[in-house]
């Protein structure tokens, strides 16, 4: 074997945001090239393809009522928590389960900016791999009809509601694995609970995101006459964008915390 | 450099370790014990994976729980066969040397020099799903070597490592310890550790029985007689001539010779060739089987 100077080391940059640094862009090269990326962009695909064949198809068919319904019947309900799932909920758990965890907490990296810097990674790939293909469904919506400009400013409330979905549900989703050690149960168990049970019931509907998700893109008219916005809000059939925003911020901030609270003081025996 | 005050671990109602104290200085130690008995709990106890119930544990003056400024200084071969498969070794170690602060450029060559080192040079490229049990071994020992650490932990590192691969590793942690590092391996194979120092930590249902040099050890347990093998000619002749002394407690043959127990091995050292040499007997080699790891291991765990 050859014989190496273990003293002598190229200098280094110890400090947490430097190191911090390389661990995000590392975990950004990872996600980019996994299975699970390529996955959901072509399941989000397939939906592109039937707008455009729907749209090419139904003379009647206006293609931005289409991209409403789209978003909202399919994005916010099902495609957006399917995202945070599979990039958010395992920030923490897939290094538990593949027990590479311990690599990572060897390195001189404090724990909490560990997480935040895989967690971070996580939430931009999502992002990306949620609003890329939100896009082209866009744009094959804008060629399949309707006026673009008299819709732009619903149409940026949605797509600013989908980045703050895929946002939110990720520091949820990643804060219950660090919590559970379990990404997917914990994930589908909160989901079933808040985002289907509660999302559906009057004043409780408000724990939910998808709701707050709702008022962000200027769809809360659409959902049930819900007591609550009645009793705050004359006009309880539009309630102000600020309140979705400020809840959806609420939320991140504290699941991001929170989790890395939690992957702080917890112990982790792989 | 290690510095461990009173640790204890359980696990409900399972106790990981119990109340150890230790002070681990610069070379090889050996940390050894049977399957269970707290060598890996203390691995992770001293690596700041878990947090110890009771106690505290320092690596060159710091306390290592949630401090990741010790942890620049720290190399561990975990116990476990856990890799990102889907990298080449040299990526994966150039990915985990890059989290030890190190420019892109620099990890890179920290990583490759290390896989050199373990002889994984021809093998680095090749997608680590392909590597056999030995290379992933190798190649889990070059990521806790390839930022130079002060402090290596290996846990069990000659697991599934083919005879020549043992060998290699061996002179390896000799090297490292005599460059003036501190490796702590853990084993439960003691003439694997025998082969790499004669500083050893043993431990059993997480208490540490005994730590320092094993003959040393070996000559604190009075409990136990040593034994003393010599080949000889006329053996029963020179057994007469030893029953007389006081510290032989007993004299049995074997083939071409035969053994001695005593409870003063230095006196008795001395004496066997001053009595071969007054009665005229042919000695041909005194040998101790029992001044060994197996013996003191045997002795302290049963």
């Amino acid at each position: 074997m050859a014989e190496v100077d273990v003293t002598a080391r190229p200098s280094r940059n110890l400090s947490a945001w430097s190191v911090t640094w390389a661990l995000l862009s590392a975990q950004i090269g990872q996600l980019a090239t996994a299975r699970k990326t390529w996955a959901l962009l072509a399941i989000q695909g397939v939906m592109i393809v039937v707008a455009g064949v729907a749209l090419a198809t139904d003379e009647y068919l206006d293609g931005l009522t289409l991209f409403r319904n789209v978003i909202e019947g399919a994005i916010f309900p099902f495609v957006i928590p399917m995202v945070a799932l599979f990039f958010g909920g395992p920030t923490i758990v897939d290094e538990m389960e593949g027990r590479t965890l311990t690599y990572l907490t060897l390195r001189p990296i404090p724990k909490p900016m560990l997480y935040l810097g895989k967690l971070a990674g996580a939430v931009l790939v999502g992002s990306v791999v949620l609003m890329v293909p939100t896009l082209l469904l866009y744009v094959v919506c804008v060629f399949g009809g309707g006026d673009p400009g008299a819709t732009a400013g619903l149409i940026s409330r949605m797509l600013a509601a989908c980045a703050l979905g895929v946002a939110t549900y990720s520091v949820i989703f990643a804060a219950l694995g660090a919590l559970f050690a379990r990404s997917m149960l914990a994930g589908i168990i909160y989901f079933v609970l808040f985002e289907v049970v509660f999302a559906n019931l009057p004043i409780l509907e408000f724990a939910s995101v998808r709701m707050h998700l709702r008022i962000v893109a200027g769809m809360a008219k659409e959902e049930s006459d819900n007591m609550l916005l009645k009793m705050l809000f004359q006009d309880a059939q539009d309630p102000p964008m600020w309140i979705g925003l400020l809840v959806c911020m609420a939320a991140f901030t504290f699941f991001t915390l929170f989790g890395a609270f939690v992957f702080r003081s917890r112990q982790y025996d792989v | 450099m290690i510095r461990a005050r009173r640790l204890s671990v359980w696990y409900g109602a399972v106790i990981g370790l119990n109340d150890v104290s230790l002070d681990l200085g610069q070379g090889v130690i050996g940390l050894l014990g049977p399957n269970g008995a707290g060598k890996s709990t203390f691995m992770k106890c001293v690596t700041g994976q878990i947090k110890a119930r009771t106690g505290d544990v320092t690596i060159l003056g710091e306390k290592v729980w949630n401090n990741a400024n010790v942890f620049g200084e720290i190399g561990l071969v975990p116990e476990q066969d856990a890799f990102y498969e889907q990298m080449t070794g040299l990526e994966f170690v150039t990915y985990l040397t890059r989290l030890q602060g190190f420019s892109k450029k620099d990890s890179k060559a920290l990583a490759q020099e290390a896989l050199e080192r373990v002889d994984l040079g021809e093998k680095m490229n090749a997608p680590i799903k392909s590597y056999s049990k030995g290379m992933r071994q190798r190649t889990k020992i070059a990521q806790a070597l390839a930022h130079k650490p002060r402090v290596l932990f290996m846990d069990e590192p000659l697991a599934g490592t083919d005879p020549m691969g043992r060998r290699k590793i061996i002179k390896l942690i000799q090297e490292l310890g005599d460059a003036g590092g501190t490796i702590v391996v853990s084993s439960h194979v003691l003439h694997e550790v025998e082969q790499m120092t004669r500083s050893i930590v043993l431990i059993n249902r997480g208490r540490v029985l005994a730590d320092g040099d094993v003959h040393k050890i070996r000559g604190m347990i009075d409990g136990h007689p040593h034994t003393i093998t010599l080949m000889c000619e006329q053996p029963r002749r020179f057994a007469q001539a030893l029953v007389g002394f006081e510290d032989v407690s007993k004299v049995s043959f074997v083939p071409n010779g035969l053994m001695v127990s005593t409870t003063d091995p230095d006196a008795c050292y001395t004496r066997l060739p001053a009595l071969a040499l007054e009665h005229g007997f042919t000695l041909h080699r005194m040998s101790s089987p029992d001044d060994n790891l197996e013996a003191v291991f045997n002795y302290l765990v049963t």
